[in-house]
């Protein structure tokens, strides 16, 4: 090393500790209160960016929230947070440096399944529970760290066939795409149609088709009641297009993913006559009735919300928001430290019942159900007049 | 349900109709470049994905009726292509073909990058030409909107071969792929014909993302797979001919139905590209294109 170097070096060296100095102090002078402090590893830019953000806001809501209230027993939640740029190497940095350098008791995050999947192996690694707000996120299930929000696909083909049930339909056609969420939609569809007793014909579908009248007219041929289209966003209007050209006049139902202003707009002027989707209870929270439990719980979140940001809330923000509600239960049950108490952390929440949502529904986990979340939370939801309004 | 069996079959072939006709339209647009410059233009899907997205803006933004904004849009891509060729193609000093190739999938991502940045990631869709919702043809069922792909597939094809056979201009552009030297020492100026060239190419492109924008949708990156399926139509047909692009996209377009209607959805595109590997072997030059051609 040159003589140069080595000047470099230290200069860097004296640099950082006035820098790391400087943080010290400023923290002592922060800390009248005890704090606990919980990470944030978000997608807050790039392509999850649609999803980071409304989250961030929703986490920032809720501890700006929760520390105004006087904190967690006297404790107050600080946020620590990261942008992982929707890049699952930054992601797992992230949590690295969450865990390791900022000492949290638990963290909150990704938005997208690649950036939570990146972060599962340090969150199972270094035990800390970590909370993924992606929607087709598996959590491990081996003394497992990982949470998962959403209801599964498998609760939300379950809550559309209560509604065929309910209405007659026993002769199903499913249209699902070949991409990994068609899959999904396919196997839960057929493994449902069993237990439930319904005949079931199925098609594939390229996301890139331009036509699918070729799979319709087959699926045509076995005449059925209703008609599932297992895919999200823009290839619903190519299928909804030849869907009603064709004449079909059965319901046509499509999955949670397609809950999404977005989704309205592609579909103004090619509605089928019933287009219906399973969602959660708070899309259509202005209709419960005020009997429902959690409709107070919806309404204040989404009045604090748009308070704040000046914004509707969407799905997305509300996800965040219950996960950064129930790590907080958590918290007051058992007072973590830091990554070391996480372990606590998570027996303390595996052990909650019957915890109202803001999505809908109750989170009741266990040792093997880290999503808590079940079907109960969901409803059948139909397009009328461009809005999202509950299926009769 | 009387009669399913035909009227199913009648469905397969609208259906792959419809598509053949979109990748025969791409797959002249590749032709018309190729025959000047000998260059496959890979931003052709591009094409395509602007000339859709161009007359959307201009409907639903500008409020321009329906015809004003299909011409403008035509005219405006065409002019894309026209600086596409004034800016990336004409300034390498040394043009080997390899180069171009490659320049056109600069191009292309440069394109996507453009239209990602104007129009976001939202997927757009537009209002079908005729305001009938279907029309019923052996217990069969097709959109209004194919009659005008179909349509516009069979005016084109005819212009093109009154353009390149019939007209000064088209015999000369013809001449500037046989031999540009020759070509320009006969007085023909070669740079304007291939600027023509990636005007046409421009133009055709977006009329077929036009055409097709109201059965399907456009998103910023929609054109990489059109622009694939053409590519492979203008193969399957014959680099270079005409009327090999608007039977090999028809070509192309069946076998993927039909396959989807008689074998299995999951097998589509594996079956219409075994097909296309199948027929290339067997005929390399592709179907409409004989090798004493050149």
């Amino acid at each position: 090393m040159g003589g140069k170097e080595c000047w470099n070096v230290g200069v860097s060296a004296i640099v950082l500790s006035c820098l790391l100095l400087l943080c010290g102090v400023s923290e002592v002078a922060a800390q009248k209160k005890p704090v606990i402090r919980l990470g944030v590893n978000l997608d807050v830019t790039g392509y999850g960016a649609w999803l980071g953000e409304p989250e961030l806001r929703a986490v920032q809501l809720f501890a700006e929230q929760i520390n105004g209230r006087g904190g967690i027993d006297n404790y107050q939640l600080e946020l620590v947070v990261y942008d992982n740029e929707s890049n699952p190497e930054k992601s797992s940095t992230n949590a690295k440096k969450l865990i390791q350098r900022d000492k949290v008791a638990a963290i909150l995050g990704t938005a997208i399944t690649a950036t939570s999947n990146a972060a599962k192996s340090v969150a199972q690694e270094e035990k800390v529970v970590t909370y993924s707000l992606s929607g087709s996120y598996e959590p491990s299930y081996a003394d497992s760290f990982t949470f998962a929000t959403w209801v599964h696909t498998s609760g939300m083909v379950e809550t559309i066939y209560d509604y065929f049930a309910k209405n007659g339909i026993k002769r199903v056609a499913a249209l699902c795409a070949t991409d990994s969420t068609g899959q999904t939609w396919l196997d839960e569809a057929n493994r449902s149609a069993k237990k439930y007793g319904f005949e079931i014909a199925s098609e594939r579908f390229n996301v890139k088709d331009v036509d699918v009248t070729a799979q319709l007219a087959k699926l045509k041929a076995t005449n059925p009641q209703a008609l599932i289209v297992g895919v999200s966003g823009a290839p619903n209007a190519v299928v909804a297009k030849n869907f009603n050209q064709m004449g079909f006049k059965i319901p046509y139902v499509t999955g949670h993913g397609n809950i999404s202003d977005t989704f309205l707009k592609l579909m103004e002027g090619n509605e089928p006559e019933t287009l219906l989707l399973p969602g959660a209870y708070y899309i259509v929270w202005r209709e419960l009735p005020d009997a429902y439990p959690q409709k107070k719980l919806m309404k204040e979140f989404t009045e604090a919300f748009q308070k704040k940001f000046k914004k509707e809330a969407d799905i997305y923000a509300v996800v965040a928001y219950d996960a950064a509600r129930v790590i907080a239960e958590g918290v007051r049950q058992v007072k973590p430290e830091g990554p070391k108490d996480s372990q606590k952390l998570r027996d303390a929440m595996e052990l909650m019942k019957n915890f109202p949502a803001v999505y809908g529904g109750t989170y009741t986990f266990s040792k093997e159900d880290h999503r808590g979340i079940k079907k109960d939370a969901a409803l059948m939801i139909q397009v009328k007049g461009g809005k999202f309004v509950m299926a009769k | 349900m009387e009669n399913t069996y035909l009227s199913q079959a009648v469905q397969f072939i609208f259906a792959g109709l419809t598509s053949g006709s979109i990748y025969a339209l791409v797959a002249l647009g590749f032709d018309i470049i190729y025959n000047v410059t000998l260059v496959v233009n890979l931003a052709q899907g591009e094409f395509l994905m602007l000339g859709a997205m161009t007359m959307i803006s201009l409907h639903t933004v500008f409020k321009l009726p329906l015809p004003l904004a299909l011409i403008f849009s035509t005219l405006i891509v065409g002019g894309v292509g026209i600086l596409f060729d004034r800016f990336a193609i004409r300034p390498l000093k040394k043009p080997s073909i390899m180069l171009l190739i490659l320049l056109t999938l600069g191009g292309s991502t440069f394109l996507k990058g453009v239209a990602l940045l104007i129009w976001g990631k939202d997927p757009y869709t537009a209002p079908t030409f005729t305001k009938i919702k279907s029309i019923s043809f052996l217990g069969a069922s097709f959109s209004p909107q194919m009659l005008w792909v179909i349509g516009a597939l069979v005016v084109i094809s005819v212009v093109l071969w009154f353009f390149f056979e019939r007209t000064l201009i088209g015999k000369a552009m013809r001449a500037c792929a046989e031999n540009p030297r020759a070509a320009s020492l006969m007085g023909v100026n070669v740079k304007t014909f291939v600027m023509i060239s990636y005007f046409l190419g421009g133009a055709l492109g977006a009329l077929g993302g036009m055409l097709i924008a109201p059965v399907s949708f456009m998103v910023y990156d929609e054109g990489t797979m059109m622009g694939l399926k053409g590519f492979a139509s203008a193969v399957l047909g014959g680099v270079g001919s005409y009327p090999g692009a608007v039977v090999g996209g028809l070509v192309l377009g069946l076998l993927e139905s039909l396959s989807t209607g008689y074998v299995s959805s999951i097998f589509k595109d594996i079956l219409a590209f075994l097909v296309l590997l199948c027929i290339l072997v067997l005929k390399p030059t592709g179907l409409m294109k004989h090798s004493d051609d050149k």
